[in-house]
């Protein structure tokens, strides 16, 4: 039997097939029922409809957007699905947060973290501490102790921008 | 040394194999679509310096520079799902690193800066993630990798975003797609965020009743709970499958036996044997071992002809590209070889 959708390639798998409730069965090529079987079942990951909400803006304040380290511009991302460099995450976040949510379901990493975020996370975590402690040395008015630990919140701080 | 297909694996009844990949990149390089060719080879440079003394026992790492591979030994590696077909079609400044049992490999330069991949043998995730992120801590080490808290690790495409994990597991499933219950089962699993495909990955079709299931969803999700849900519904799925060869079986299991002996015989005494009527037959022989209808044959045995029969490898051998009759011969002889070995 000669396969009932490209009418080339022999049959040689029976797909039953469920439309708007009513039911067929299609002999089909193996390639075939493989792309009837897998594709239409995929969630549609092509990259027109990934960034479809962002295409919504109009074309001229998307054009205008190009990222300071790559070049890249957000025309570029809409058609190749690639992101430049890192930065390009920074520089066109809002545009491509929506789509992220979109794919993923979800917006916040949990996952494994490498050891150059540790870091950062540590430094924080550091911040929230001594920020805590200078309200008490302040509100217990020993303002000489409350300087000195201002200007190693200041130090951390400027250390974390240059990490960001 | 034994190449990892060359052993034995959990569940190997079903499941030939488990993959996990991890994309990973660097800072201070633009991602692939934007690297320079220069950029590149300093990429490379620094990944085989990061990876010059990590200590995996015996099973040392080698380092090829991709372009210096032939054709069809890259082609070869991809029919072994050893790297992307991708990846071998461009091979210009790209590095591969493969270590001696063939279970890593890392490619560099590929869509993203690493891919790290190891893949074991049967149903056993949790092994290969262990070696994968011991890998990725190694190069952790000295290389700085692209990370942002919320989105985590970046990616050059926004679906791998998070921690960059694709975990996947090779499961021959001939009962399933002979009741034609994979279609049904198609739609339950993308309702759980993971996806099937067919033997080599998206768009490719399905051989030999071989599918392919992994995860698809890499942000917000930890990398002990991805694998956990692909893992349990593996698990549901050899269960289907059980279930549906013991209903062929009680079907009619004289028709059942005649089916997987003639297929052995189709590899024992064919002569001129194409890819796809190999795929069949190695099919119904492996469904024939793992229900005890065939009682001498391991599966270890399937696995290696499964991977030194593909037409790249089987030219790749002869050391040159061989016509379509040539290579059904070759085929059949290397065969033959195998299962008199
Ligand atoms: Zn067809
Ligand atoms: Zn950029």
């Amino acid at each position: 039997m000669i396969c009932e959708n490209c009418g080339k390639n022999e049959a040689t798998t029976v797909v039953k097939q469920t439309i708007n409730g009513e039911s067929r069965t299609l002999h089909l090529c193996s390639s075939c029922a493989n792309s009837m079987m897998f594709g239409s079942f995929f969630p549609d990951f092509g990259i027109n409809s990934l960034f479809s909400n962002s295409m919504t803006q109009p074309a001229s304040t998307r054009a205008r957007k190009v990222c300071d380290y790559c070049k890249t511009s957000l025309e570029e991302i809409l058609e190749t699905g690639k992101i430049g460099c890192a930065h390009c995450y920074e520089t066109f976040s809002q545009d491509l947060a929506r789509s992220i949510e979109k794919i993923h379901g979800k917006s916040v990493h949990t996952g494994k973290v490498p050891k150059s975020a540790k870091g950062t996370i540590k430094v924080k975590n550091l911040l929230t501490e001594y920020k805590m402690e200078l309200n008490r040395l302040i509100a217990q008015e020993e303002f000489e102790k409350a300087a000195e630990l201002r200007d190693k919140i200041k130090q951390l701080e400027q250390g974390e921008e240059k990490h960001d | 040394m034994i190449k990892w297909y060359q052993t034995q694996g959990p569940d190997n009844g079903i499941v030939l194999s488990s993959r996990i990949r991890l994309a990973r990149n660097i800072v201070d390089f633009p991602f692939h679509s934007k690297i320079s060719f220069e950029q590149r080879e300093q990429l490379n440079q620094k990944v085989a310096a990061a990876l010059e003394n990590i200590n995996l026992g015996e099973n040392k790492l080698r380092f090829y520079k991709l372009d210096e591979l032939s054709q069809l030994k890259r082609y070869s590696l991809v029919e072994q799902h050893e790297i992307s077909r991708e990846f071998a079609a461009k091979p210009e400044h790209r590095m591969l690193v493969l270590s001696e049992d063939h279970s890593i490999s890392i490619m560099v330069n590929e869509e993203d800066h690493l891919r790290i991949q190891v893949i074991t043998n049967g149903l056993d995730l949790a092994k290969a993630y262990q070696l994968c992120n011991q890998i990725d801590d190694v190069l952790d080490e000295t290389l700085t990798y692209a990370f942002d808290e919320k989105l985590g690790y970046l990616t050059s495409c926004p679906t791998n975003l998070g921690t960059g994990l694709r975990a996947s597991v090779m499961m021959h499933l001939p009962a399933l797609e002979q009741t034609g219950l994979i279609s049904q089962l198609t739609s339950t699993i993308n309702k759980l965020g993971l996806t099937i495909r067919g033997t080599y990955g998206e768009g490719s079709s399905v051989i030999g009743s071989i599918y392919q299931i992994s995860n698809q969803i890499t942000l917000g999700i930890t990398e002990q709970d991805a694998i956990q849900n692909l893992e349990s519904v593996a698990r549901q799925i050899i269960e289907s499958e059980e279930k549906a060869r013991e209903n062929l079986r009680n079907q009619d299991s004289r028709q059942l036996e005649d089916i997987v002996f003639r297929s052995l015989g189709t590899l024992k005494y064919a002569r001129l044997l194409s890819g796809n009527d190999f795929f069949k037959a190695v099919s119904n022989v492996r469904l024939g071992v793992s229900m005890g209808i065939i009682p001498d044959l391991s599966y270890t045995k399937l696995n290696e002809l499964m991977n030194l029969t593909g037409t790249a490898t089987i030219c790749d051998r002869a050391g040159k590209q061989l016509p379509p009759e040539e290579r059904d011969y070759v085929r059949s002889a290397v065969i033959r070889e195998k299962l008199e070995e």
